[in-house]
């Protein structure tokens, strides 16, 4: 049985560490929560849907152009609505109340298109899982830890010591400084959106394959993406998908040692024990004191 | 604050007011005699519930449409939204009541909103009619009130009865949704199954909209029921059932009646065989011209098989329109009609209503067998 | 007219609560999401102490409550405040959000006391000391009466020194505190303030409603209270009462406006986020504040 539970977290885990490491990605870039981040990732499982089940589409394809999509809308949220935003001075928190308006307008939409009921784009019969050291675990969760672990470790590579990846964490750093020495800030914080928004929509995907879609999947992932990348460090890919698997498992646990009923409190008590104690996650680097 | 801002802080205060109470007299001419009944219709068509409220409204929308049209020109329907909150249904409540002046509501789909506008309903002296509402104490609250759909408190006795002395279950364990259904239901359920000498072994709610199961499924695993109960709607129960059959968990599965949807078994595949749920005579297979004719037109109109919610919705309107039809104009002979109804038949089965407007339906149990929904014998 | 009185009573709950966010986030600079979750304190407080024998006994079940709910919201609030009030910006609005999210999960899982989500029902209708609300328009009175004291209240701690050095923090801290003043002392005071003044409209949206359950408390309502906030102005005298008006009215005037009804909801919901967006970027200082939540 706890091998079993084990797995189920570190599964569960793998998805937040994978919604973790894109919403880290744009939110230490960036300088604000991105909200909106989560519906990047529920356009992007429907159009998945869309393409795979309606139009039956082969799925690899199908998920590329996916993924190319969510880099497209990622890129244009940040576009067309932060970028004049921030033109203007607006905060960070002005940026996060105008990016939950871009969420409840696409969670609508989507809502509309498809309609709320759940929806499938598995073709193939529910079977048992393929046995390992005695619990169960299925192929798209394969997939999802596999997927996990090695965007970790090619982000990770990318931002330490490509040039571009460099650039990226320059501005996360100080953006203002970056501006002063010459970096175009507004092309690197896109170039985050893009990346971010792809590895969201891959996220998306293996969802999909593995629980369906329902228009409100994207905030529910996002809120344990972000406890994860709180709790990892936002702007270290490692700790971020860390981060997802901590929270992965301390969610299962408690399902396991507590009433059902209790389990999202505890991610969120989670949340608050790591902004107070070590509010840079894990694996961050300390945070700034009020800027004088 | 500088004057510029003044002003447009009065402005804004006053096209805001203006606007309500403009629109709020533009439709306040009162209904003529011989013109059509307005039926208001509040229900959660946008939110974690937007699913059922949408379902039901398909049904009601049918109905109106099946009508001639000189008895469609009897009633003329107003649809809000509540969002699934109780504070939003008071809202709609209200503009449906002062406003548009209705007589009658269908609302309340949910119990926590039902709650929540019954009492208003009473005092102002509109009749609601819930589609979907099971709460046991709601009957209680409001002599205008009626349900169609049996309360908690026969739901889960049924099924607690079925599994003790039918299925010969002893040993269950309960995985129900957090909301006021799941709550009341498992209430009934381990009381009268425990009463017939069963032992519930573990209880658990998960949240409305919650996607992974596995540990719930794995704590269950883990003290071997003979059975799981899973009090709950489609979208829940239909990834437990999946992911039970992924974790290769034997125990037999055991519902309740508003599981009866086809998209059970469209996402649950194979995982659902064998299940056994409550439902009303409602079934999409029947023999019944009534059902088969209601399964047709609502797979013509919508391109999908109708579900409980949408029976539930298509029979609330077409008993009020039975009601209408009978010469009924105002809230008070539209419940006395109601109270005096007599049997009356649809695809969410036969019924009546008792002294409290309580349904008086007749539960039955069915299967999933070979990929559909089959009577249990 | 029932109606338009209860729109008007909406725009006073909201008023009051809209200028007790504003103490905290406009004059402070600290915008909380967990403000639904003590205005659902006063709700609760109220619901079970109407319920109680010795308080109906005493015949002011509603002062009680009022005041008590007002007690338990400052108590807690300094469990949300002490720990949140160490961070800054996007971080505090995080933080409050898990206090707002854990608040409302024991609403609705401690079922022995909340009765989870099955809510609690039948809460009598307001006696003030014999004076028995039972009419909309009597109602109204008595909210009016509650916004304006909510009003009162931030009005006359944002024009005190108080209230200076409230701006001073929400502008520079570190240079509020190298004036000398123990900067935290007067966050955590403006937090419990606006807590209590929260917690005031919740007992009064209780005994309203008469039926409450934690849907009405979910962080989406701290999110509309922020949202009247923003809109109408922070950090101004007008701007709460200007955003609840907006806020409250507009979703009401959109019932109005005959859109096909198979998208209407969703489309209610899409203007709402949309106007959000564009708030931000024609007025982000809102209709008519004088503060923006800048860098």
């Amino acid at each position: 049985m706890h091998s079993q539970l084990l797995i189920n977290g570190i599964v569960v885990g793998a998805g937040y560490g994978l919604v973790a490491l894109s919403f880290g990605l744009i939110c230490s870039t960036a300088g604000f929560f991105h909200l909106a981040h989560s519906a990047v990732y529920t356009a992007a499982a429907y159009t998945a849907f869309v393409l795979v089940a309606e139009l039956s589409i082969p799925a690899p394809l199908a998920i590329s152009a996916t993924i190319l999509g969510a880099i497209a809308f990622g890129a244009a949220i940040e576009f067309f609505i932060y970028r004049p935003l921030h033109r203007m001075g607006s905060g960070p928190t002005v940026l996060l109340l105008s990016s939950l308006g871009v969420l409840v307008v696409v969670q609508n939409v989507v809502s509309m298109a498809c309609g709320d009921s759940t929806q499938t784009l598995r073709s193939q019969a529910v079977t048992e899982g393929h046995t390992v050291l005695g619990a169960r675990i299925t192929t798209v969760q394969v997939e999802t830890l596999a997927a996990g672990v090695l965007l970790t470790v090619l982000l990770s590579v990318w931002l330490r010591w490509s040039g571009s990846g460099k650039l990226l964490r320059a501005v996360a750093c100080d953006e203002d400084l970056s501006t002063l020495v010459g970096v175009r800030t507004n092309r690197v914080i896109l170039l985050a959106f893009a990346i971010g928004s792809g590895i969201c929509a891959l996220a998306a995907t293996l969802s999909a394959y593995d629980t369906d879609l329902t228009p409100m999947m994207g905030f529910r992932a996002l809120l344990a993406g972000i406890v994860a990348a709180i709790v990892g460090g936002l702007s270290s890919p490692l700790g971020a998908f860390l981060g997802g698997l901590f929270v992965g498992l301390v969610q299962n646990y408690a399902a396991w040692w507590l009433p059902g009923q209790w389990q999202d409190t505890t991610v969120f008590a989670i949340l608050i024990l790591f902004l107070l104690v070590r509010p840079q996650g894990f694996f961050g680097k300390p945070l700034r004191k009020a800027a004088l | 604050m500088p004057k510029k801002h003044r002003i447009a802080a009065a402005g804004a205060l006053a096209v805001a007011l203006a606007l309500v109470f403009c629109f709020a007299n533009c439709s306040k001419q009162p209904a003529a005699e011989t013109g059509p009944i307005k039926v208001g219709v509040i229900l959660p068509l946008t939110g974690d519930a937007a699913v059922y409220g949408k379902a039901i409204k398909n049904g009601i929308e049918l109905a109106l449409a099946e009508q001639s049209g000189d008895q469609r020109a009897r009633a003329s329907l107003i649809y809000e939204d509540d969002q699934g909150q109780a504070a939003t249904a008071v809202s709609v409540a209200r503009r449906l009541i002062n406003i548009e002046k209705v007589p009658v509501i269908i609302g309340g789909a949910q119990s926590s909103t039902a709650e929540a506008i019954i009492p208003i309903c009473a005092t102002s002296r509109v009749v609601l009619v819930s589609p979907t509402a099971t709460k046991p104490s709601l009957t209680r609250m409001g002599a205008y009130f009626f349900r169609l759909w049996p309360s908690d408190d026969y739901d889960g006795k049924v099924m607690a009865e079925t599994a003790y002395n039918k299925l010969g279950l002893r040993r269950v364990s309960i995985l129900y949704i957090n909301v006021a259904y799941g709550v009341g239901i498992t209430e009934v359920f381990e009381r009268e199954f425990q009463r017939l000498g069963g032992t519930v072994l573990t209880k658990d709610g998960y949240n409305q909209a919650a996607t992974d199961f596995r540990t719930f499924l794995t704590k269950i695993q883990a003290v071997n029921p003979e059975a799981i109960y899973l009090p709950g709607y489609v979208a829940e129960v239909a990834q437990i059932l999946k992911q039970a059959k992924e974790l290769g968990i034997k125990a037999r599965f055991l519902g309740v009646n508003s599981l009866y949807d086809p998209k059970l078994i469209e996402i649950a595949g194979t995982a659902a065989e064998g299940a056994v749920f409550t439902y009303p005579t409602f079934d999409t297979a029947s023999q019944d011209p009534a059902i088969a004719r209601f399964v047709t037109a609502y797979k013509a109109r919508y391109g999908s098989g109708p579900d409980a919610f949408a029976a539930q919705g298509y029979d609330s309107l077409r008993v009020l329109l039975r009601v209408l039809g009978g010469g009924a104009v105002g809230a008070e002979q539209i419940r006395q009609a109601l109270y005096s109804l007599g049997r009356f038949d649809g695809p969410g089965g036969f019924f009546t209503f008792d002294e409290h407007g309580n349904v008086q339906k007749q539960l039955r149990l069915l299967t999933v067998k070979g990929g559909t929904f089959t009577p249990l014998n | 007219m029932e109606y338009l009185l209860h729109i008007l009573i909406l725009v006073c709950m909201f008023t009051a609560l809209a200028a007790s966010l504003d103490l905290l986030a406009g004059h402070g600079g600290f915008l909380s999401l967990a403000h639904a979750a003590f205005y659902g304190l006063g709700a609760y407080t109220s619901a079970l102490i109407a319920s109680s024998q010795w308080a109906v006994g005493s015949g002011q079940s509603f002062v009680i409550g009022v005041v008590a709910g007002m007690a338990v919201a400052a108590a807690v609030s300094f469990v949300v405040s002490l720990p949140s009030l160490r961070l800054h910006d996007d971080y505090f609005v995080i933080a409050t959000f898990g206090f707002q999210m854990i608040l409302f999960s024991i609403f609705n899982n401690w079922m022995d006391l909340t009765r989870g989500p099955l809510g609690i029902p039948g809460i009598p209708q307001p006696v003030i000391f014999g004076w028995k609300v039972d009419s909309h328009l009597e109602f109204l009175l008595l909210s009016a009466l509650f916004a304006s004291f909510a009003y009162f209240v931030v009005y006359l701690l944002t024009s005190s020194p108080f209230g200076r050095v409230l701006h001073a923090i929400r502008e520079d801290e570190v240079f509020a505190q190298s004036l000398g003043k123990n900067t935290l002392r007067f966050k955590v005071t403006a937090f419990a303030v606006s807590a209590a003044l929260a917690a005031m409209a919740g007992s009064l949206y209780a005994h309203y409603i008469t039926y409450i359950d934690p849907t009405s408390f979910t962080v989406m309502e701290s999110i509309l209270v922020i949202s009247m906030v923003i809109i109408g102005g922070a950090g101004s005298l007008w701007g709460p009462l200007v955003g609840a008006v907006v806020l409250v009215t507009l979703p009401e005037a959109l019932r109005f406006v005959g859109l096909p009804s198979s998208v209407a909801a969703n489309l209610r919901q899409i203007i709402y986020g949309a106007l959000l967006v564009v708030m931000m970027m024609a007025r982000p200082k809102g209709l008519v504040g004088k503060y923006g939540f800048g860098r």
